[in-house]
């Protein structure tokens, strides 16, 4: 988890070389300038869809309880901007090196106070492939997401 | 590809022809023709004048927006040559071309044939058969990842209860011999090779014949018809997406995964990922939306090939 001093006081998604499409109630989201592509579960799409630079932490657990149907949890939006940091879909102003012993601490306290599986932030990953990588199947070919969940 | 013979006879050659002075040795058989050759703004060749006499083959077709020109030296190969098209290209007079494949024949026995794409020399071989396999596959590699009005996924596809099984996977990942093994059991042949996908998320047939290996680890093509299936000619929704690779003696226990990671699975295996990323996703999301999605390391294929059949009879699974 970042540090309270590092963590944006009202985190900013962002909005510049991303695609953004739906699939149901997952966001999926193109870095065109990283070539990566992302997946949110609903509960990281609701953050990173609310973290418009004006809604502190506590906002956006508030707004996540709602859409839930949860308690109002911080812990779940802090590993949502662990997790939404690490893909490089905060603004740069928001984005603070994460290193894996925070996410671990966040994925600790999350089990810690309970949180349901539904309301976990997942971000799953791969990098686009070139043609020749989809032929050959070099990388991530059988769609294995590269998330490394410290 | 159908069987191609070798040609003996002989061409219309010129010692101007570009492609001529890179194959073919000095020759007594040599003709004296003249081909202008001009490059298109697109990078394409196009035989300006007498090229309906130098190449005796030659035609344009229209496959999923890009027009390819197709030449050969030899007039016997032209059934070959058209066998060679992408399911569904049509032949075309429009110009300009986006590519150009030549097949250049080479006189005796001894002799090595040529396959040039956009005038640049490719490959050559003794064989024939060969030669067309490799045009084949690298013309629709390009149409695949050029297609202006579909997007290409490496998947393996079948028809089942008026929906469409996807099995992303790369080249040698296995897709075929478990595509053979669902139309086996019943299912209807869309391709082993790619799942051409609509702006509605559709998937469409391109039903080549199957790229089967033998033990040796060579490719050979085998018609549908071989399994007991039909071939598919409606597009499908999609209704099961199984993410699964191969693993010698797995056992079949796959676990449900969510739309956003079976879309990510198949954007992992789509050509124009990065050239058309938006289009990429709009396709994907919309095939996906529609499916179930499964991962699982699987065995031998008869196997899962009745697990997904079964699965795909219940909407709910």
């Amino acid at each position: 988890m970042l540090m309270d001093h590092q963590r944006p006081q009202y985190p900013k998604a962002r909005q510049s070389g991303v695609l953004v499409d739906h699939v149901r109630d997952e966001t999926i989201v193109y870095d065109e300038s990283r070539q990566e592509a992302h997946a949110l579960n609903r509960a990281a799409s609701l953050v990173w869809e609310h973290s418009d630079g004006t809604r502190s932490v506590g906002q956006l657990a508030s707004v996540l309880g709602v859409e839930l149907g949860t308690e109002p949890n911080e812990a779940v939006v802090e590993y949502a901007l662990d997790e939404l940091s690490r893909v490089h879909l905060l603004d740069a102003e928001a984005v603070v090196d994460s290193p894996d012993v925070s996410r671990r601490e966040a994925l600790r306290k999350l089990t810690l106070a309970g949180v349901s599986a539904i309301a976990t932030p997942v971000v799953l990953s791969i990098v686009a492939p070139t043609p020749a990588m989809a032929a050959s199947g070099s990388q991530n070919s059988q769609g294995q997401n590269n998330n490394n969940q410290g | 590809v159908a069987s191609a013979p070798q040609s003996k006879s002989s061409l219309a050659r010129s010692r101007d022809h570009p492609e001529y002075a890179r194959c073919v040795a000095p020759s007594r058989h040599r003709t004296q023709r003249r081909v202008l050759i001009s490059t298109s703004r697109q990078g394409s060749i196009e035989l300006t004048r007498f090229g309906r006499a130098v190449w005796p083959v030659r035609f344009t077709v229209d496959a999923y927006g890009l027009r390819i020109g197709l030449r050969a030296s030899d007039a016997s190969l032209a059934g070959a040559l058209h066998d060679t098209a992408p399911p569904g290209a049509r032949l075309t007079d429009h110009f300009p071309l986006d590519g150009t494949y030549s097949v250049v024949v080479e006189d005796g026995p001894d002799g090595e044939h040529h396959l040039y794409e956009d005038g640049q020399s490719a490959t050559h071989s003794t064989s024939v058969d060969e030669l067309l396999t490799a045009l084949q596959s690298r013309m629709h590699f390009r149409v695949a990842v050029g297609s202006r009005t579909r997007l290409f996924v490496h998947a393996g596809v079948v028809g089942w209860n008026g929906r469409a099984i996807l099995i992303p996977g790369r080249s040698g990942s296995g897709k075929s011999s478990l595509v053979a093994a669902l139309l086996r059991s019943g299912a209807t042949y869309y391709s082993d090779e790619y799942a051409v996908i609509d702006d509605g998320g559709f998937v469409h047939p391109f039903p080549r014949p199957l790229g089967m290996r033998d033990a040796s680890g060579r490719t050979h093509p085998v018609a549908p018809a071989s399994f007991g299936a039909h071939r598919g000619t409606a597009p499908l929704p999609v209704g099961l997406i199984v993410v699964t690779r191969h693993i010698a003696g797995a056992t079949w226990g796959p676990m449900p995964i969510t739309s956003g990671d079976a879309v990510l699975a198949l954007l992992a295996n789509t050509l124009a990922a990065q050239s058309r990323p938006g289009d990429a996703l709009r396709m994907l999301c919309a095939a996906a939306a529609s499916a179930v999605a499964i991962r699982g390391d699987r065995g031998d294929g008869q196997e899962i090939a009745h697990h997904l059949l079964a699965r795909s009879t219940t909407p709910s699974v």
